[in-house]
Parts: C-alpha cells; structure tokens; sequence
C-alpha cells in the first residue's frame, strides 16, 4: 500500500480538547479528572492508594469452605456500595489464616475486578478480617484519601468508563493494578473529602431507613389484612356473623378473548386490551389506568372480549393465578382473566379480599400445560364476607389509606434517590463546595 | 467385563438414534425393538437344551444369522423371510404382524441407503459391548429393562398422540404395590389382566410384585403394540403370558361361559389398567345400554368421555373378592351428569378403596393429573356404611412430591414409597392423607364428589404478621411455640422444642410484653448457638447412632453380596432397613434419607453391585483407550491411562499412600504460592513505564534476552531486579512441576501395582467401608445439617422481621431526613 492519499493523519490528540472544550469557569480548572476547583489536585490512584490482587483461585479449596464461616467477598457480595456476603460462600477460619495477606482490613476498599466494573465498598469494622476473594481486589487508601470519599469517586460512571477502555480482558473485562495505579483522581483535602463523604452517606443511610420503614409497613398492611378481611378484628361500631357468600351471588363474572391476530385491522384501535404482562407490571400497586396493547371495535365484534367496566377487578386466572388490580377505565381482557364486576359488594373491599385468595384459588385449579381456573368454579368460590356494606367499605377505606401510606413513602424514597444522584455530581466535582 | 446397566442402555439409544435418519421415532423405535429381542432371544434359547424351550429358534434364524446378511443387496428381504418367518412359523404366540417389514424402501432407503442403514444397525448389536451372553444377572433382567428403557425414549420422542401406549414405571409400581399381592398370597394360578395392556410393563410390575410366575393376560387395540407386549413378555421371562389384541369394550377376547348367564367377562384376582384419557370414542362399535356383559348397569358414561366406561369394564372383570387399581384423569373425580351418577353408585358399593391423586405431567403426551383409583371388591361391604366411622375411602394427594425432569415431572424413589406405605398402613397425615368417612363424602355439602381438594387441604400454612409486634418489638410466641387451636393453626417451631426444649430457653427470652419473647443471643451468632447447644449434640449423636447402627447390621449384609447374587434383592434389603432405622429418629424424615441411598445407587452402586454379581469382587485397573476424533491418527486408539470402576484410584491412595498424597499437596500448595507470587510481580510492572514494558512477552526467554542486554546498566537497575526476581520465581515454579509430575507418577504407578496385591477382604474394606458407606455417611450429616440451617433460618427470620419496631424506624428516618436537611442547606439550596 503506498501513495499519501490512501495514508490517514494522525489526528491531534488535543482535537478533542480544542473543539470540544467548554469554557471553564473562573476558579475551575480542566484536568484529566473533569473540570475541578483550582485549588484540588489531580493525583494517580496509584499515589494515594496501594494494591492487592485477590488470591488466586487455586489457593482456595472445595474443602475449605464451610457454611457461616469467614465470608468470601467476591464482585457478587458488593451491591451499592455495601459488602453482603452469603453464608455459603464462606471457609473455615483455618483457611482464611493461611490467606492473611488477604484479609481485610478497617477502611480498605475492596473493588471487583471482573465483570462489572465500579463494584466496591469501605470495609467496616464488623467486616475486618473477611477475605478478598478472587474476583476482587483491595485498595488500601493512605493518609492522603478518606475511603469513604475515595469509595465514591470509584463508582462514579467517569471513572467506570475509563477503567473499561482501558482494561484488558475480552469476554468479561478484568481490572489490573496498573490500570487502577493509573486512574486519575481528584483530590480535594482530606477535611473536604470527609465532609463531602460524610454528606453522601447520611442520604444513604437515609435512603436505606427509607427501605426498611416500607418494609415494615408492608408486613404490617400484610398483617392489618390478615385481621381484618377475616373478621378476626372488627373496626369499632360492626358486629354480627359475616356469611359465606358464592361469588357469582355478589358479582359477575366475565372472561376475555383475543381476536385473531392475523387480522391488522382487529388491533391497534382504541379499546385497551389487557394481557397478564400488564398486571404484573404494576408490581402490586392497585390501579391499571391503560394497558399496553389495544384492540378496535371491530376487533371487539369478532372475538369472545368483552367490554369490563371501570371499577372492577381484573384478575389472572391462567398459569399465573389471582393476581388483581382494578381498572380505572373500561377495558377488555385476553382470556387468561376472570373479571369480577361488584353487583353487591363494596369493589375495593372485594378487590382487598381476592388478594388474599391465591393459594385457595390454586386449588381450584385444573387445567392440562399451565393451571387454569375454570368459570364453574370461579363462580362456586365461597367468601366470607360482612354482610354489612359500611363495613365493607370502612375495611377497603382501612386498607387503602395503608397503601396510600406506602405509596407516599415509595415516592419519598425515590424523590430522595434523586436528589442523592445530585448531590454526588454537585459535591464530588467540587461545583458546591462544603468549606 | 460385565455390561454396565447405565451404560448399556445409553450406547443403544445414541446408536440407534444416530441411525433414525428422517423416520418417525414410533416407527423406527418397532425396527430397534426387534433388533434387541432377536438378540435376546438368540443368546438365550438358541443353544437351549432344556425340554420344550420358551421360544423356539429355527435353524438359520438366529441372531448369527442375520449377521451373514451383513451387506447383501437383498439383507431387506432376507430378514423378513428368513429370520421373521420361520420364527414364527414356530412360535403359535407370535404373529406376522409383531414385526415390521424389513424391506419397507419408504421407511428405511432404497437400495444401497436400506443395505447400509440395515447392517449398521445389525452391527451395533453386534458390538462386543453388547454381548448378553456374558451376562448373568438374570434375575435382575438387565435386557428387560433395558427394553424399557427403550420404551420410554421412544415414547418421550414420539409426543402427543402416540405417547399413551406408555405408562412411567414409578406410576406402574405404585399400582402394583397398591394391590397387596406378594409373593406370600400368590400362587400360578393366581390370575392378573390389563383390559388395555399397551407394551405390557404395568402387567410385569404386577407380575413382579407377586415374585413367581402367575397367570397373565392382557388385551391391547393397536396390532404392532399388541406385538411388542408379547415381545416383552418374552423378553421378561413371561413367554406363556396371553397377549391379543382388540378393542377391549367392543370386542373382549377374554371371555368364558357362566352357566344360563352364557358368555361372560372373564374374572380375575387382579386387574390393572392405565386406559386412554378420556377416549372421545369408546362407545364405537358397542350398544352401551343393551350391553351383552352388563357393564354398565349403574349408568352409561357420556359418549365423549371414555373414562366411566373402561373402570366399568375393570370393576365387571374382578372376581368376587379381586382388587383392581386404574389409572385415570382428576375428572372422574368430580365431573357432573351421567358420570355423578356412576361415582355414586360407585361409592355406594364399596368398591372403591382409595384414591390416589397423582402429579401433574408424569405422563407422555399430556399433562394433566391423574389419578390411581383403588378398587377391592373385598370388604366391599364395610366401606359404605352410613354412621359407621370406620366406614369410607382412603384418599392421598400426592401432587406435591416429584422431581422436575426435563420438560416432564418424574416420581422420586421416596414419592412412590410414601405412597404406598401411607396406602398400606392407612395412616392419617396432615396436608396427605386420611382415611375420609364414608357420611363425609354421601354428605350434601359434597354429594359424592370425590375431588380430594375437599377432603385434604395441601396448602402451606400462611406466615402470619402480628401488628402489636411490628409496633412494639418482640417475637410473637405464637410463631416460636405455634398455635394448634389458633385461627388459622400455627405450627411454629413447637416440633423442634419438642427434641430440643433447652434450646428454646437458650434463644429466647421472657419479653416485658406478655406473649412475646425477644432473642437471646446475637442474631449473627443463632447458629453457633444451636449447634453447640447440648441438646443439639445429643439429637445429633441420635441420628448418627442409628446410622451407624444401620451400617454394623448392612455392612455385613454388603460384605455377604457375592457372585451371582441379586443386586435389585440387596437395594431392596437394606433400603428397607434404612427406612425402618430413620422412622424413629426425631427431625429428620426418613424418605428423605432413604432418597439419597437410592440416588446413590441409581448413581453408582448399582454399576458396582452388578459388577460384582457379574465377576465376584474383582477390581482390576483398566486401560482406557479413546478414539482420536481428529488428526493424522484418526480413528487410531489413544491411551489415557488407566481406571478401575469399582474401586477409583482416589480410594486407593486415601487408604495405602496417604503420605505421597500428603507431599504432593504440599508442593502443590508451595507451587500455588510461587504462581500467585509470580502472577502478582508481572501485574504490579505490567504499566507502560513497568519493567516488563520492553518486552514483547512475559516467558523465560524474553526475560533472559532482555536481562542480558541491560547487564551493568544502571539506568535499568530497578528494571534488572524486578526481572532477576521473576526469573529465580520462574525457576522455583518450573522445579516444583517437575517435582509434581514425578511424585504424581510416582503415585499413578504405585496405586496402579496396588490392585493385584489386594486381598478380597482389602477390595470389600474398600467398596463397602471407604467407598459405599462414607457417600451415605455424608449424605446423613449433609441431612442433619440441614436441621440447623431450617431451624436457623426461621428464627433469624422472625427475629429480624421483629426487630426494629414501627416508631423506631420513623424517628430514625425523621433525624436522617433532617441531618441531609443540614447538608443541602450547606450546599446553599434553600426551600420554602
């Protein structure tokens, strides 16, 4: 090959620099960090850090490992910045003194280095002395980084996406020492560090108060309904046996359909057609207001659906059973449903009561390749209900202020996620300064 | 060499199904069949000198035979004339029509392709592998089963609608073990039938289960079906069974005459039957209300639903005190109209013993349930007594025990034995099984509906939540010591206090809230607490004491096991005893113990015990040549050392070179350390300015290459020492796989030499003690740890769930919501 047309010039490595760089701020400098105070270094990890590889496979044995014993951290036990462990993954304290140049230590930071990149967490008092497993490493801060800071910077998506142009490995990418050595690093003093660090980590211990509180109130809607739709606790001013009722007696009961798919001209209309994917994409939450695939009138016409009113309770009734929600406007079904429309019965109290049925609904079930509840016995289906509409509707009232409850919670949390996600790209590129 | 059952029936199928070609497996599966039984058959009657053999061989149609047709451009045609047809020109029981048409060109290739394809397949039973003659173990009827085998691929292949001449065998024992036949209440004359047999095997299990030869017959619609059940039950030693072939309802061959009554069902002792579900077209060829055998005096089924209608034909074919078990879909049990009015009359006689409810997709080409109904016409009487407690139907709903198997469901060795002995003892089990009166079932509420979901509630118990708890902290006691009277019952963990009621005072503690207990130990340390509770050691050294109990009895028996002997007998025996010994232990379920001592021989031990019944307790090492798949040498056989199967090499070592085998560790542990130090040296100088960045690559060359060039310079002394550091690891590392190498051959040899010089003592301690029971003994603490894991699991669980009450959390969200407050406030944001 010869002859300059055919022959490429290099191009500047400052090109990108040149035409893409934006204006600095005035007391901003542009490093191989980002743009950062004037008054931050740039340092290499290398600089403020040491290294270990984890042990190599070979070290460790099938033998050596126990049930609860030393937990082994590997990429796997690392999630969101916290060290989980699994009691299987874990070898016999003989076993970890042999590897003690691979324990960990207080305020190390164990980092995958296979797979994802950006896995890793500060080692905290109770986990001093776990093991390093194979697929990670450890990263032992000096004087001059605060882990909890240097933590952060690790798992921010700049640094990820500079580890993996620079990694080797082809199937899964696989992080050395001299990539990790080299990274850049902004270093603002190790007072600033803390704070920002310290700031970071109240959301997250705020974040995760947040988990555990909706946990909790989830066990408790669990067991306000396992109370009050059996009439085991009665809310004040209600009294008298509930009765068995058939469903049938208290609503009816319409299936679904599809029309042929062959036909263009059945689908994409503007009747909402509901298929099971669109029930478990709630995730448990009570209302569907639209589904994901819709048919036309025509489509109607031809095919066994039928129009459900707003206000009923869809429910899967094929393969995956008795999972319900109540539709917020009228809609059509696919034949994996049973559609409960309330004639006398309080709809959400009936929706509350379904949802508890699961397992007495899988025993009704019949049906050859997946289990199927059949209409019959849909309709035989015995409840247990106050006769009462006021209590009916004082327990749905309950219930739903519990979810309403867990619902403002579940918009807090994730309000709070964002603002975390903020907060680090403010504080970590020193564009708000805590000092 | 003894054929290894495992084995042997593998290398048939991937054979044969290499040569299917495009056919069809029902049809290819009939030309494999025969294949296997000439073979059978020649090994075994062709030099018969006994009186009067079974099967009668001609000259020139035995299985050496068809080999000399190897190649011939006519081998189609000669099959057909001169093996088929005069075998059965000789036999009265086999017909033209048991055997396919060799010289079909549709099914198996014009020409040459027919020629080819028809001498492989002569060739691949002619493979040494396959030599049956060699084989001794009769009794266990190796060829049989491997027939089977067969069976049950071709079925697993052939999908939907040809998929029902199969019943799973797990399904056909329970039937015959459900019947109470054995080998004390049998005698030849005691008679059993199939109104539709299919291949015949639920025939041979009830057969089997008698231990003798009793009288068998069995009726099948479908001519090449028909054909293979005879096959079978020569090939099972059965050669006398009466197999013909016809519509069972229409057209009953088993008849004979009853006095004024004229002809009539025959009737026998026993009667089983796996009928096609739910037959659209039973009726076909039948008056059903002007019935000439009287089977359907309760009530004609529905045209459309054959079920009624083959258990009419079953319950008319018992004699007056027979006992018959079928197999049909859950409708039977509840399905309405003309059907309800059968199941009454049904239930009403007394007839009906038990039902079985079955797992879903056990069974070729449908998945739905099905399920066993038990008929005995004995004590029919006692059964249907209104008022009488006694009085009713056994029900078991076993749909929950099976293991995932493919795309289908499979019966476990402990599924099938629960079964039975819940069946046979009656034994009242929660959530499985009881006895249901008769009043229960005649009762309005259930009208005779037999759906066992009425009877016997299988869910879990749900997990309940206490609010006062999730507010106020502590553990519900309720969870702890359950609740039997409660709304729903709460079983708790009341089963373990019962063996360790120490442990409870040990983990919990009073609460000031009564009725609750809190946790008396941390929660990371609740497992160390149990296992090293007293009374946890003593419930462990109960467990292991009857294991060992177990093994001084069974070791002895295994030990006994000899040449000749009868492997299928020897699981039997000590399985038993197994479960037996494990019923009394408290914790523990004995079936699940029991199904790792049949997994473990279904694994190993059976190739091991038919080893031994084959050639005596011999272990001799054997070289094992493998075919080069590729290459110059193609074809050519290569050495990959040598292997014993009954006693592994690693048995040997453990037991005769334990220090070899230690050294080698420790140098493969020094080697360990060298590599990893190694690996760690060439990561940390890897970088761009690292002192390996001038060569191209890291090996032993390189490095010397490179060490020469900077000798003396003293730019590159940090360079010099890093490399000079690598090379004397390198060195280290290469001595010690040297070193490793020659010990391990060293080893290799020694182990090997070893096996001549063991006596027959050496090679039982060797099977029995160090191979045999150690993999069981593993297997029971494996199960025993699982007790504290269970028993861990679930008080972390509750103690978790409990521990930080409703107020806490929200104060502690409300400080944390004001800290980060703090901070944005820091950051200068400011918010109304």
């Amino acid at each position: 090959m010869s002859g300059d047309a055919m022959a490429v010039k290099e191009v500047s490595p400052d090109y990108m620099l040149t035409t893409a760089k934006p204006a600095v701020p005035a007391g901003y400098k542009h490093t191989d960090a980002g743009v950062i105070p004037t008054d931050w270094e740039v340092k290499r990890l290398g600089d403020i850090a040491g290294f270990r590889t984890g042990p190599f496979g070979s070290a460790l044995h099938k033998s050596d490992y126990v049930t609860d014993g030393v937990p082994v951290i590997n990429p796997m036990h690392i999630i969101d910045g916290q060290l989980v462990p699994t009691t299987t993954m874990s070898i016999s304290e003989d076993a970890a003194k042999k590897l003690a140049d691979f324990r960990l230590q207080l305020n190390d930071i164990v980092i995958g280095r296979r797979g994802d990149m950006g896995r890793c967490g500060v080692v905290r008092s109770a986990h001093s002395g776990w093991l390093c497993g194979t697929g990670s490493m450890i990263v032992k801060p000096t004087t001059k980084a605060y882990p909890d800071f240097l933590q952060r910077i690790l798992s921010s998506s700049e640094i990820i996406s500079k580890i993996e142009s620079s990694s080797v490995g082809s199937t899964m990418i696989n992080l050395n020492q001299a990539t990790l050595s080299n990274l850049p690093v902004q270093c603002p003093t190790v007072e600033e560090q803390r704070a920002i660090a310290t700031a970071l980590s109240d959301v997250d211990a705020l974040l995760e108060e947040l988990d555990r509180l909706i946990a909790k109130k989830r066990d408790l809607k669990q067991a306000t309904m396992q109370q009050l739709l059996t009439g085991q606790t009665r809310l004040p001013g209600f009294e008298g046996e509930w009765v068995a009722r058939r469903l049938s007696s208290i609503a009816e009961i319409r299936s679904g359909g599809t029309p042929s798919t062959s036909t263009a001209a059945f689908w994409n209309g503007d009747i909402p057609w509901c298929t099971p994917t669109d029930i478990t994409a709630l995730n448990g939450e009570k209302y569907l207001s639209d589904t994901d695939r819709r048919i036309s009138s025509a489509g109607l016409k031809s095919s066994s659906a039928e129009i459900i009113p707003a206000g009923a309770i869809i429910m899967t009734t094929r393969a995956t059973i008795g999972e319900c929600a109540i539709n917020l406007a009228p809609m059509t079904t696919n034949q994996g449903f049973k559609n409960l429309i309330p004639t006398s019965v309080n709809g959400e109290f009936l929706y509350y009561l379904m949802t508890i049925q699961k397992a007495r609904l899988i025993q009704l079930c019949a049906g050859s390749t997946f289990l199927e509840i059949g209409k019959k016995q849909l309709d035989g289906f015995k409840l247990l209900i106050p006769n009462d509409k006021d209590e009916q509707q004082a327990i749905a009232e309950a219930l739903s202020d519990i979810d309403r409850d867990i619902q403002a919670l579940d918009r807090r949390r994730a309000k709070t996620r964002a603002l975390k996600q903020a907060m680090m790209q403010e504080l970590l590129t020193g564009r708000i300064r805590l000092v | 060499m003894a054929i290894k059952k495992s084995e042997l029936y593998s290398s048939i199928w991937a054979s044969c199904d290499a040569l299917r070609g495009g056919m069809d497996a029902s049809q290819y599966k009939d030309y494999v069949l025969f294949m296997l039984f000439i073979k059978y058959i020649s090994d075994k009657y062709a030099d018969y000198d006994g009186f009067e053999p079974p099967v009668v061989i001609p000259n020139g149609a035995s299985f050496k035979d068809m080999i000399q047709l190897k190649g011939k451009s006519d081998i189609g045609d000669k099959i057909n004339t001169q093996i088929i047809q005069p075998l059965v020109d000789a036999n009265q029981r086999l017909a033209r029509t048991d055997f396919p048409d060799f010289n079909d060109a549709n099914k198996l290739g014009e020409g040459k392709a027919m020629v080819d394809r028809l001498s492989t397949l002569i060739a691949i039973f002619q493979s040494p592998k396959l030599d049956f003659a060699k084989n001794r173990a009769e009794h266990d009827d190796i060829l049989g089963d491997a027939y089977e085998y067969l069976m049950r691929h071709f079925a697993t292949e052939s999908g939907k609608s040809k998929g029902q001449f199969y019943t799973p065998s797990e399904v056909s024992r329970i039937l015959a073990q459900v019947l109470g036949l054995g080998p004390h209440n049998t005698t030849a004359r005691t008679s059993a039938y199939d109104p539709t047999c299919g291949s015949g095997s639920l025939l041979l299990k009830v057969a089997a289960e008698a231990g003798k030869h009793i009288t068998l017959e069995g009726q099948e619609k479908d001519v090449t079906t028909a054909g293979l059940a005879r096959m079978n039950m020569i090939l099972h030693d059965f050669p006398t069974a009466n197999i013909l072939q016809g519509d069972t309802l229409a057209n009953p061959k088993f008849k004979e005459q009853k006095g004024k009554d004229g002809e009539q069902l025959r009737t026998y002792d026993y009667v089983v039957a796996n009928p096609p579900f739910s037959d659209k077209a039973w009726s076909t060829g039948l008056t059903p209300d002007n019935d000439p055998f009287q089977r359907f005096s309760w009530g004609v089924p529905p045209a459309k639903q054959g079920d009624y209608a083959y258990l009419l034909h079953v319950i008319r074919s018992l004699n007056s005190t027979g006992k018959g078990a079928v197999i049909l879909p859950h409708g039977v049990l509840f399905r309405g109209n003309a059907e309800a009015v059968i199941r009454k009359a049904l239930v009403r006689s007394g007839y009906l013993k038990g039902v079985i409810g079955l797992p879903a997709n056990l069974f070729y080409g449908t998945g739905i349930p099905a399920c066993i109904l038990v008929l005995d016409k004995e004590n029919a009487q006692a059964r249907a007594i209104s008022g009488d407690k006694n009085s009713g139907i056994f029900m078991i709903d076993a749909a929950k025990g099976f293991i995932k198997d493919g795309n289908k469901n499979r019966l476990r060795e402990q599924d099938i034995h629960r079964i039975v002995d819940t069946f046979r003892k009656q034994l009242d089990v929660p959530r499985y099984a009881r006895m249901v009166p008769f009043d229960e079932i005649a009762d309005a509420k259930n009208d005779f509906n037999l759906n066992l979901p009425r009877y016997i509630d299988t869910s879990e118990p749900e997990d309940l939540h206490d609010i006062h708890a999730h507010l106020n902290g502590g553990i519900p006691e309720r969870d702890i010591d359950g609740d039997p009277a409660g709304f729903p019952p709460v079983p708790g963990l009341a089963a373990y206090w019962q063996v360790l009621p120490g442990l409870r005072r040990a983990l919990f503690c009073a609460n000031k809230q009564p009725g609750y207990a809190d946790l008396a130990v941390d929660m990371s340390t609740v497992k160390a607490a149990i296992l090293e509770h007293d009374e946890f050691a003593r419930f462990r050294n109960t467990a292991i004491a009857l294991f060992n109990d177990w093994r001084t009895r069974n070791t002895k028996v295994l030990k006994a096991f000899d040449l000749d002997g009868h492997p299928k007998t020897l699981i039997h025996q000590i399985g038993e005893d197994l479960l037996d010994s494990f019923r009394k232990a408290p914790l523990l379920d004995t079936y699940d113990i029991y199904q790792h001592l049949m997994d473990y021989w279904a694994d190993t031990m059976q190739d091991d015990a038919y080893a031994i019944a084959a050639d005596g307790w011999i272990a001799e090492p054997r070289r094992v040549l493998e075919e080069m798949k590729a290459g110059k040498k193609q074809g050519q056989l290569k050495d990959k050392g040598w292997a014993c199967d009954l006693i592994p090499k690693p048995y040997i070592v453990a037991r005769y070179f334990a220090k070899q085998q230690a050294e080698l560790a420790e140098l493969q542990t020094e080697l360990d350390s060298i590599s990893s130090q190694l690996t760690e040296l060439e990561e940390e100088h890897s970088g761009e300015d690292g002192a390996f960045a001038e060569l191209d690559k890291i090996n032993k060359g390189e490095v010397a290459k490179r060490l020469k060039e900077i000798k003396g310079d003293r730019d590159s002394a940090e360079e010099a020492k890093v490399l000079k550091q690598w090379s004397t690891l390198e060195k280290q590392q290469s001595e010690l796989k040297k070193q490793i190498k020659e010990l391990d051959a060293t080893l290799d040899q020694l182990a090997h030499d070893q096996y001549p010089k063991l006596s027959t003592d050496d090679i039982k301690t060797l099977v029995v003690d160090d191979k045999w029971l150690t993999a069981l003994e593993t297997a029971v603490q494996n199960e025993l740890e699982r007790v504290s894991q269970t028993l861990t699991g679930r008080v972390r669980e509750l103690a978790e769930r409990y521990a930080t009450p409703l107020p806490q959390l929200t104060k502690r969200v409300e400080e944390l919501s004001a800290r980060v407050d703090e901070h944005l406030k820091k950051m200068g944001v400011s918010w109304a």
